[in-house]
């Protein structure tokens, strides 16, 4: 129960046989490691590995690609939750069989990523040649094409008139700009408009289509004279009737539909193949972390270095496999005293969940404690008063027990599982001790629907009826944290000689607040034995001996002074963290009354099998926003109980976590029989 | 009669829960406008940033809270109402707490996860820290609801 000892592994090694010593330690996966190489010739230099990382990420995109292609057609539905799922397993002699396969796996991917290329550019050309087909699709009725001039004595004119046109309102528009351009005013003759034919090709509200013609004689007057009512002459006109054009494009989409329906077929016949797809995204993955990891080596001409950290209990172990299989010279040793070694927890089940809280809020060093045996015991109360609801936490526990034996989760997903299922069960507990099962339910129900008067008796005592209590409660559990915090830090002092200071800097304020708590016992029962003076004199003596040693660390008397009678601010500072607690009382009483409202309003309206109808949603629907809300609030505010108010009794992080080179892979779990 | 005292009393109550709503639907709102974005490139954030952006919304829990037990307290769930001009005016007070602070925590709040949302965008496994940050703000809106919950619960043993 405590931070994994780790050594210092330092490998010199031929070079040839660099790529199998990096797979042999990638398959074994505890060797964290580091750029550090403190021996390393002056020579030595990093090995180029640039050329086939990019190839191999070209590969990886294809892949991916290439299976979500595939996936989207397999019509496979994803099953809720399988993102919590663990990796299916593989024998390590499958997987040797398997390799051989890659080129062809490769090959596979390849060859869907052609597939679905096509698909996607056919689409495009579809919606363009559609584009085009829709511009054309008024001219259909027009017998001649669109680029038709007119015959020897007549001059035809084909185009577009904006607005919905009769030939009425052509007439009146033709002959008034016809008039206003070749009338002369002064004179005042007028001339008669030339005669023409004109034929509605198709008319809409947008857009009429018209062919005109007239004689040759009068044409560049009849010209001009449609220029000025808005008769445009279409970009593309067809060189043979537009039916033709039309016949053309529709066999062209159609010609695309097959490619896409053909390139559909063929890629439904890869579906089998999904797995291999996996196995072969897995194994590049791999490859690109060896080759990574090969980034890490130090090369001289013949030989190479490697230098990393491995947790101690399995040193030898590793030693043993490298030697039996290669020249090499494996050396183990103890970490230097200044040395960053990477950090990993070792706890019981009970402990580990917790374990990425602590990671996150910043890995340890050597010179930490393991805060998660003290912090997991708090994390799953305070999580419990907060949550405080009996129902609540038994959906939370059960919720997360069946994902884990359902879809058996690994790793980070595992461990915060197993945590909400225990902070689950508190709030079992606390549920219970509080009498509060989705609020008040069961008096709900009862009294509502059953004329009972039944209701879940409290263990202990109702916050609702009486929140002093659970107030002074919060606070007594959060100075109870706090001191659990400073014996962290005085275990932690005292572990690393600082005996004198560990009594200096925890024992003094232990002293101050023995005083104080015998003051409040005093007040709160009154025993008449002088508990008032005894604490008095104890808190004043404590605060002497922490104004006098306090400032040990400054170099002038003045700033020893100075430190000490600072150190006495932290009264207000212990005062605010144990406030904090207050939190707890607030967010347990949240979820209580919001769960009893709900209660309250699905119970409100309605009668007999009516007011059933309205009870089971407005019961469903409220409990969930409410189990949703507070477990949330919960979750965030334990962490933050942690973090802020514990953590900064003892524990100052800033180290970097363990982070073995390994087989990262995403879907199948390779198992290596020994 | 006692109207005057129910009228003030509700008063307190109706802006206890309306100014905390509005602040956390505006804090909600703004979290969720800057989150959306980081969405869009990558999905799989969604959960931490529904953390963040529910967190200004806890405010308009508490207001409602409050409301709820001054209405229990006061007797218009069930009961009789029956409120001296004193107490109606004590109710009021008793709900100003909650109703001012969870309004301007909520939005003070909704500053600090906007920018947490940052935090996911770019650095997702220091999430913890942003959703930490925004705890610190949140406290002050829990001391509102306390001394508001703590006065409501405490004006009937006045025996005005």
């Amino acid at each position: 129960m405590s931070l994994v000892p780790m050594k210092r592994i330092e490998i010199v090694a031929m070079q040839r046989d660099a790529k199998k010593i990096v797979e042999t330690l990638q398959r074994q996966g505890v060797v964290d490691i580091s750029d550090l190489t403190p021996n390393a010739p002056e020579d030595a230099s990093v090995a180029p590995t640039s050329p086939s990382i990019a190839q191999l990420d070209r590969h990886i995109t294809t892949t991916t690609s290439a299976i979500a292609t595939l996936e989207s057609r397999a019509r496979i539905k994803k099953p809720l939750l399988s993102g919590f799922a663990g990796r299916s397993e593989m024998l390590f002699e499958d997987f040797s069989r398997e390799i051989k396969h890659v080129d062809d796996y490769l090959r596979i991917a390849l060859s869907i990523e052609t597939q679905h290329r096509l698909i996607d550019s056919e689409r495009a050309s579809i919606a363009h040649t559609y584009n085009h087909l829709q511009q054309i699709l008024p001219w259909q009725s027009l017998d001649i094409p669109m680029q038709y001039s007119g015959t020897e004595k007549t001059v035809a004119f084909i185009g577009t008139l904006q607005g919905l046109w009769s030939d009425l309102r052509f007439n009146d528009a033709f002959q008034e700009a016809y008039g206003k351009l070749y009338n002369s005013e002064e004179t005042g003759t007028e001339i008669s408009v030339p005669p023409y034919l004109i034929e509605w090709v198709h008319t809409s509200k947008m857009i009429s289509n018209l062919c005109l013609i007239t004689h040759k004689s009068d044409a560049s007057a009849v010209e001009s004279t449609l220029r000025t009512i808005g008769f445009i002459v279409p970009t593309d006109p067809t060189s043979h009737p537009p039916k033709h054009r039309i016949d053309r494009l529709k066999s062209r989409i159609k010609a695309s539909e097959d490619a896409i329906s053909q390139a559909e077929i063929e890629l439904s016949s890869y579906v089998d193949h999904l797995p291999s797809l996996y196995f072969l995204l897995d194994y590049l993955n791999m490859r690109m972390e060896k080759y990574r990891m090969l980034d890490h080596l130090l090369f001289t001409q013949k030989a190479f270095v490697l230098s990393g950290y491995v947790p101690s209990s399995v040193s030898e172990n590793i030693r043993s496999v490298l030697e039996c299989k290669f020249d090499i010279v494996v050396d183990i040793e103890d970490p230097a005293e200044d040395e960053l070694v990477p950090a990993q927890f070792s706890n019981n089940i009970l402990v580990s969940p917790v374990e990425d809280i602590v990671m996150t809020y910043s890995p340890p060093t050597r010179k930490d404690i393991d805060p998660n045996p003290v912090m997991s015991f708090f994390y799953y109360l305070f999580f419990g008063v907060m949550l405080s609801d009996a129902g609540y936490g038994l959906l939370l526990a059960l919720g997360t027990f069946l994902v884990l034996r359902i879809k058996k989760p690994e790793g980070t997903t595992r461990k915060s599982m197993l945590m909400f299922m225990y902070c689950g069960l508190s709030s079992v507990v606390w549920g219970l001790l509080f009498g509060s099962f989705f609020g008040n339910a069961v008096y709900a129900i009862g009294h509502n629907f059953f004329n009972s008067d039944v209701a879940l008796r409290a263990f202990w005592f109702n916050p609702v009826e009486d929140p002093m209590r659970l107030l002074i409660i919060s606070m007594i559990l959060g100075f109870i944290h706090i001191l659990a915090g400073l014996a962290l830090k005085f275990v932690n002092m005292f572990r690393h000689g600082q005996r004198l200071g560990a009594f200096f800097d925890v024992g003094l304020w232990w002293v101050v607040f023995a005083g104080f708590i015998l003051i409040i016992l005093n007040a709160v029962i009154p025993t008449g034995a002088p508990l008032n003076s005894i604490g008095k004199w104890l808190a004043i003596g404590g605060a002497i001996g922490l104004v006098l040693t306090q400032g040990r660390d400054k170099p002038s008397i003045p700033g020893k002074i100075m430190g000490g009678v600072a150190s006495l601010y932290g009264i207000s500072a212990y005062f605010s963290d144990i406030l904090s607690y207050s939190r707890l009382m607030a967010l347990g009483l949240v979820t209580g009354i919001v769960g009893e409202v709900f209660n309250t309003i699905g119970t409100a309206l309605g009668s007999g099998i009516v007011r059933v109808f309205i009870f089971v949603p407005v019961f469903l629907f409220g409990h969930a926003i409410n189990l949703g809300i507070s477990a949330l609030g919960a979750y965030v505010h334990t962490n933050r109980l942690q973090y802020v108010e514990f953590f900064s009794k003892f524990y100052e992080g800033g180290g970097r976590a363990y982070k073995p080179f390994a087989t990262a892979t995403k879907h199948f779990k390779i198992k290596e029989e020994i | 009669m006692g109207f005057l005292g129910i009228i003030l009393a509700l008063t307190g109550a109706a802006l206890s829960v309306t100014l905390t709503c509005i602040g956390s639907a505006k804090g909600v709102g703004m979290t969720g406008e800057a989150s959306a974005p980081v969405m869009i490139d990558d999905p799989s954030k969604f959960s931490k940033l529904l953390i963040l952006q529910l967190m200004p919304g806890t405010q308009g829990l508490y207001g409602l809270v409050v409301t709820v037990m001054v209405m229990l307290n006061i007797g218009l769930l069930g009961g009789s109402p029956d409120l001296s001009l004193t107490e109606g005016l004590l109710y009021f007070f008793a709900c100003m707490p909650i109703a001012v602070g969870g309004l301007i925590s909520a939005l003070m709040q909704a500053r600090v996860t906007v920018t947490g949302v940052n935090i996911v965008a770019q650095k997702p496994s220091e999430s913890g820290k942003a959703i930490v940050s925004a705890t610190l703000v949140e406290f002050y809106a829990l001391l509102c609801f306390i001394a508001s919950m703590l006065m409501v619960l405490n004006i009937n043993r006045l025996g005005l």
